[in-house]
């Protein structure tokens, strides 16, 4: 048994391949990662979609749908009332669409909630979101699905929705005469986009903002109210700092259903669609059961609708694998890119949060902004009917829902329309990545433990023979060993005693031991620990910090948000570059040794390694963006020792890579490259001041997005990542003696 | 001067922690509290108590009468001091186990000068020095107070903190060889928990070598101590509960019958939600040997001669097989870890036990939020993580026994292990 037999036998061979050749070896992880990933693009590698739950039934029953005029209807009256009332406003025609329901006989109710705008001076937004609720005649009302259009305003620079309300109106009087609904139907209108859908949401869940402290946790044993007004005051400085949790009041709602099983989500602002784009992506980056995205493919074929995912076109036939292949990376590569943010592009993104399966399906016509696909004018266009057949099938199937969606997939890419990767298949893509990193701590790990010294010193040829010398000396042993199969208590070693070269193993030993402990003294655990918890405390305050930039920016400068928290986070991260090379040397009497920082150097690997893992189980697109990006920083980092003299080049280049990779540099490299793409007619300067304003949008939406709707990618980024790159950042500029 | 500015630092902390918002959050982590020792079940069990219902007949409490009591009479009389408490009880606790560490350090100082003729020439420079061992007590110390284990498990409010501070002052009555102190606390902490019973043989061990008498009557002696203060404790709890011991079944009951299956870090619950109904009884018991008895006798007779190891070893494996474990207990006996300092150099999967620690440590959390509230994971991604934490954990016991058996090796017989010219393998026998 391995585990309790001993380890060290053998394992100073392992060792020392390890640490010749841990560095292609990472190498070749980080390349065998990329290939893993293009690869999975080919049909070879990743599967056909199928259903997994067969409760689903899809596509069974007779299409009944016959609301053709009256969608028709709804959407001329929608829109004379748009043109005549509402041409001016944002405002929602709450009235009318009461009024339609309310002729409907649903249960109709409105819900009004209410914004503080987080790092505005007071700002309040106000909004009302109108829903009714058909009641299933035959349960009660334990279960519900729920249809729901955002409301656009025609001033609103986005597609309009008004062909989804009145397929919505349509489809809920078609639903109105049918008994054999198991659930109920909520039909939701929003107004404010996805604020106003998170405001529903949480209204209907009931979200408590306020958790109680422990004291209000004691119930009746905790009477006396003065002692509580006391304890109150221990944390109010910094509550109200850090209490972002009451920016969204979502009001209550006055009606309810039972617990939501699946939503789908309308963007229509024509029935005379040429292809429907299913959208998925959601909060955070989380997905849909991949059996809701099927069952939604594959009815719209049934229905005779074009559909599409990203860069694929399900009426596209792709004339060799190649053609295929490029394709299913390109549609991986645009559902990541979707991802990544974890902003959700759709109002179905936020349900995902509360653990309820929705899509988005958003009509396109031929000159949609968001691409050109091939071929896109011989296609017919839709209309009202195909339109509402297709969802009456996805809501017949989904009624047939005996349980909440858990059978396929949760976690996976999605190839094409019909192809999808698992989790299975892409993690050895991630975990290959975190590995490279791991392998690098566990070879600098090797080398601190048994550190050869003396070989260092000396030339490099003495140093070869000597690992030479006992690469022979060691081989022929285990060989013999293994061969015989041993299990070999010892009794008597004094018989071997007097062989040379056991002689010199023992002096090597003895010397190692008293090295070691040398070692072991002159490592200070505190001064690395305080290092740590520092560099963490500070990716803590820049995470709090905006607030106050946008506090002091407005009050000062008379600076709108963004730009005060842009430059103020680059104030602050010119700070740290500057201040944090100097921390190291914080709680400490000696400037750190070669064994400290290398100590460093592992937990800043491990930590790497846990973040990718981590985040590649939440978001595998980000985690897959992340690794791939810090796993070169991270493998680059090494300990520079005054003595041996490194190139200064290598080094300048070293530290241009982690400047480059600090978070913020990023995302504004990025932003103007992308926007040198997207306008290549502009003048650089134009292109670089216009990247500048979308990282500065870019920043203040990922804070808003934390703030309301608990999107925990800033939230990363500055507590996780900006405390890594500071570390490395200390590593790369501190140098050691000996 | 050190040493007081950690408590105050630690203690702060702690305090702190308990009267942020993410105390309720905390307190409601499966990882920190399980339903023996939540402080939510905690509550309401006092809430009946307090009016007039027996909190046994129920299902949700399961705290040791004793306890009950005790904690009813603070939350009614002084419910504000409890986070002080709860965070005294936890200094404490590290005020005994560094307590415990330097007496221990003591001994170790004498046994080693004891054996010094018997060293090879060669091993000297693995004895210890004072100033080597004079850290050890500090690193216990810094350990307990500081490892975000016990922090999150003081912090969470737990009946663990209690269960660590018997722990810690059993022990430290045992290493000084107060008998009837160390049996009453070791009889105190089964009475709560049942699993510390096993450490009754490495605390009888060291009584015994305290005592220098007759060695089988100082056995005898203290076994007898630990029977009769355990039986007053059940006698007592039963007086408290008016006569009835019907209390046993819902406390020694269920940890040892597992009928509440709640997700922990733990290796029962995952088994026991696949298991068929009439194949349970066998596997309880199979899985209740294997955290109570099955490893007592064989530790026994090859550690007999370091029982501060065994008592470490079987702490740590209690806590790993133990029907609902918590991080409170794996942070307590990682503070216990820094006493076998030296051992170190002689431990191989360092490396790779805290890789798992750390990696486990944060994808625990993940997948658990993923399983609960995105819908979207499953309790298997869950028990992986908790499996490969359990797995590290055994990797760091049988990787730290197996490290003292090599030094005692390489003390005895110097540091070359060739056999015949040949170098040879050790193995755990």
């Amino acid at each position: 048994m391995g585990l309790l037999s001993d380890p060290e036998y053998g394992s100073m061979r392992f060792i020392k391949v390890l640490k010749r050749i841990h560095y292609p070896l990472c190498f070749l992880f980080y390349i065998g990662a990329l290939v893993w990933f293009f690869l999975l693009g080919h049909r070879e590698f990743n599967n056909d979609t199928y259903f997994s739950e067969n409760a689903l039934l899809p596509g069974l029953v007779t299409n009944e749908f016959n609301g053709e005029q009256t969608a028709k209807q709804y959407h001329n009256e929608f829109l004379q009332e748009l043109e005549d009332k509402y041409e001016d406003t944002d405002e929602m025609p709450v009235p009318w669409l009461v009024a339609k329901m309310s002729q409907l006989h649903l249960e109709v109710y409105t819900h009004n909630f209410t914004l503080n705008y987080p790092l505005g001076q007071g700002q309040v937004f106000k909004g009302t979101n109108v829903y009714g609720i058909l009641r299933a005649p035959r349960t009660s009302s334990l279960e519900a699905l729920v249809l729901t259009v955002p409301y656009r305003p025609l001033s609103s620079h986005q597609k309009g929705t008004t062909a989804g309300v009145a397929l919505m109106l349509a489809f809920a009087q078609f639903a109105r005469s049918k008994n054999y609904w198991a659930k109920d139907i909520i039909f939701l209108v929003t107004e404010h986009e996805q604020l106003g859908m998170q405001a529903w949401l949480e209204a209907y869940h009931g979200l408590q903002s306020n958790p109680g402290t422990f004291y209000t946790n004691l119930g009746s044993f905790w009477k006396s109210t003065d002692s509580e007004r006391k304890s109150k005051k221990f944390g109010s400085g910094f509550d109200s700092w850090l209490d972002h949790s009451r920016c969204l009041d979502p009001g209550t709602l006055k009606g309810r259903s039972g617990s939501i099983q699946a939503a789908i989500n309308l963007e229509f602002h024509t029935p005379k669609i040429k292809y429907i784009e299913v959208k998925v992506e959601g909060l955070n980056g989380q997905l849909p059961n991949l059996d809701l995205v099927n069952l939604v493919h594959k009815l719209c074929v049934k229905s005779g609708i074009y559909h599409s995912y990203k860069n694929s076109y399900a009426w596209v036939r792709h004339r060799n694998n190649m053609d295929a292949w490029m394709n299913g990376i390109w549609t991986m590569l645009g559902m990541m890119s979707a991802q990544i943010a974890g902003v959700p592009n759709g109002n179905h993104g936020l349900f995902h949060r509360f653990g309820i399966e929705a899509v988005t399906l958003e009509g396109r016509e031929a000159d949609d902004p968001a691409g050109n696909p091939p071929r896109i004018h011989q296609l017919t266009p839709s209309n009202f009917y195909r339109l509402g057949t297709a969802l009456e099938s996805i809501f017949r199937s989904l009624n047939n829902l005996l349980e909440r969606f858990h059978q396929s997939y949760f976690f996976y890419l999605l190839a094409a329309t019909d192809r999808f990767i698992s989790i299975g298949q892409y993690m050895p893509s991630l975990c290959l990545l975190c590995g490279a990193m791991l392998i690098r701590a566990l070879s600098l790990w090797v080398s601190l433990q048994k550190d050869e010294e003396p070989e260092k010193n000396e030339t490099e040829i003495t140093d070869k023979k000597n690992e030479d010398d006992d690469d022979k000396d060691v081989e022929p042993k285990n060989e013999d060993i293994v061969h015989e199969g041993l299990r070999k208590r010892i009794v008597k070693p004094e018989t071997a005693l007097k062989q040379d070269t056991k002689m010199k193993e023992e002096k090597q030993l003895s010397e190692r031991e008293s090295k070691k402990d040398v070692v072991e003294d002159s490592i200070s655990v505190v001064s690395i620990g305080a290092n740590y918890f520092l560099v963490h405390l500070i990716g803590l305050g820049v995470m709090n910090s905006p607030v106050i930039f946008s506090y002091i920016g407005a009050k000062y400068f008379d600076q709108p948000s963004e730009v005060s928290v842009y430059y103020g986070l680059i104030c602050v991260s010119a700070l740290i570059a500057v201040i944090s090379p100097f921390l190291l040397k914080l709680f400490r009497n000696r400037p750190a040794n070669r064994e400290e920082l290398t100590i460093i150097n592992i937990l800043l690997l491990i930590e790497m390694a846990t973040l990718g893992v981590s985040l590649g189980m939440h978001n595998i697109s980000l985690g897959l963006c992340v690794c791939a990006l810090y796993t070169p920083l991270a493998l680059f980092v090494a300990v520079r020792s005054k003595d041996v003299k490194e190139r200064s080049i290598v080094v300048f280049c070293k530290q241009c890579l982690c400047l480059l990779l600090h978070p913020l540099v990023t995302l504004t490299a990025c932003m103007m490259v992308y926007s040198r793409i997207l306008f290549p007619e502009e003048a650089i300067l134009g292109a670089l001041s216009r990247g500048r304003d979308a990282a500065m949008q870019a920043i203040m939406f990922s804070i808003v997005d934390s703030l309301i709707y608990g999107n925990w990618l800033f939230n990363v980024a500055t507590t996780v990542l900006l405390p890594t790159w500071i570390i490395s950042w200390q590593i790369l500029c501190n140098t050691v003696a000996g | 001067m050190a040493v007081i500015l950690k408590y105050i630092v630690a203690g702060l902390v702690r305090y702190w922690l308990i009267h942020t918002d993410y105390w309720q959050t905390l307190s409601n982590r499966v990882e920190i509290a399980t339903p023996l020792n939540s402080w939510k079940r905690l509550i309401e069990g006092i809430y009946l108590y307090e009016h007039k219902i027996n909190p046994y007949e129920g299902d949700s409490f399961h705290e040791s009468p004793l306890l009950l009591i005790f904690f009813y009479g603070v939350l009614k009389y002084t419910p504000y001091l409890l986070p002080a408490i709860f965070t005294f009880m936890d200094i404490l606790t590290a005020y005994f186990l560094y307590k415990t560490a330097s007496i221990f350090v003591k001994v170790f100082k004498n046994s080693q000068r004891k054996i010094s003729e018997n060293i090879a020439t060669d091993s000297k420079t693995l004895l210890l020095s004072d100033s080597q061992l004079k850290e050890v007590p500090e690193y216990v110390l810094s350990v307990y107070l500081f490892n975000p284990y016990s922090v999150l498990n003081c912090v969470g409010m737990t009946t663990t903190v209690v269960q660590n501070l018997l722990l810690a002052v059993s022990l430290w009555g045992s290493v000084s060889g107060h008998r009837l102190l160390a049996c009453a606390f070791i009889a105190l902490a089964t009475h709560q928990a049942l699993y510390p019973v096993t450490l009754i043989v490495p605390l009888s061990i060291l009584l015994a070598d305290e005592s220098k008498g007759c060695n089988k009557c100082s056995y005898i002696r203290t076994l007898l101590v630990f029977v009769v203060c355990w039986g007053f404790l059940v006698y007592i709890s039963a007086y408290i509960m008016d006569g009835s011991y019907s209390y046993v079944y819902n406390t020694y009951g269920f940890i040892l019958n597992v009928p509440d299956l709640k997700p922990n870090i733990g290796l029962f619950w995952y088994f026991f939600t696949e298991m068929f109904e009439h194949f349970r009884l066998l596997f309880v018991c199979a899985f209740q040997i294997n955290a109570l008895i099955l490893y007592i006798v064989p530790l026994t007779l090859r550690f007999k001669d370091e029982p501060v190891l065994l008592a470490t070893v079987l702490i740590a494996l209690s806590s790993i097989f133990r029907s609902y474990p918590c991080i409170g207990d794996v942070g307590f006996y990682l503070a216990l870890l820094p006493i076998w300092k030296h051992l170190f150099n002689f431990m191989q999967q360092k490396f790779i036990v805290g890789c798992a620690f750390i990696i486990t440590s944060a994808l625990g959390p993940t997948v658990w939020h993923l399983w609960i509230y995105s819908g979207s994971a499953n309790a298997n991604f869950f028990f992986g993580v908790t499996l490969s934490f359990a797995t590290a954990q055994i990797f760091l016991i049988t990787d730290l026994m197996f490290a003292y058996l090599k030094r005692e090796f390489t003390l005895k017989h110097g540091s070359s292990r060739l056999v015949d010219g040949k170098p040879a393998k050790l193995v755990l026998r």
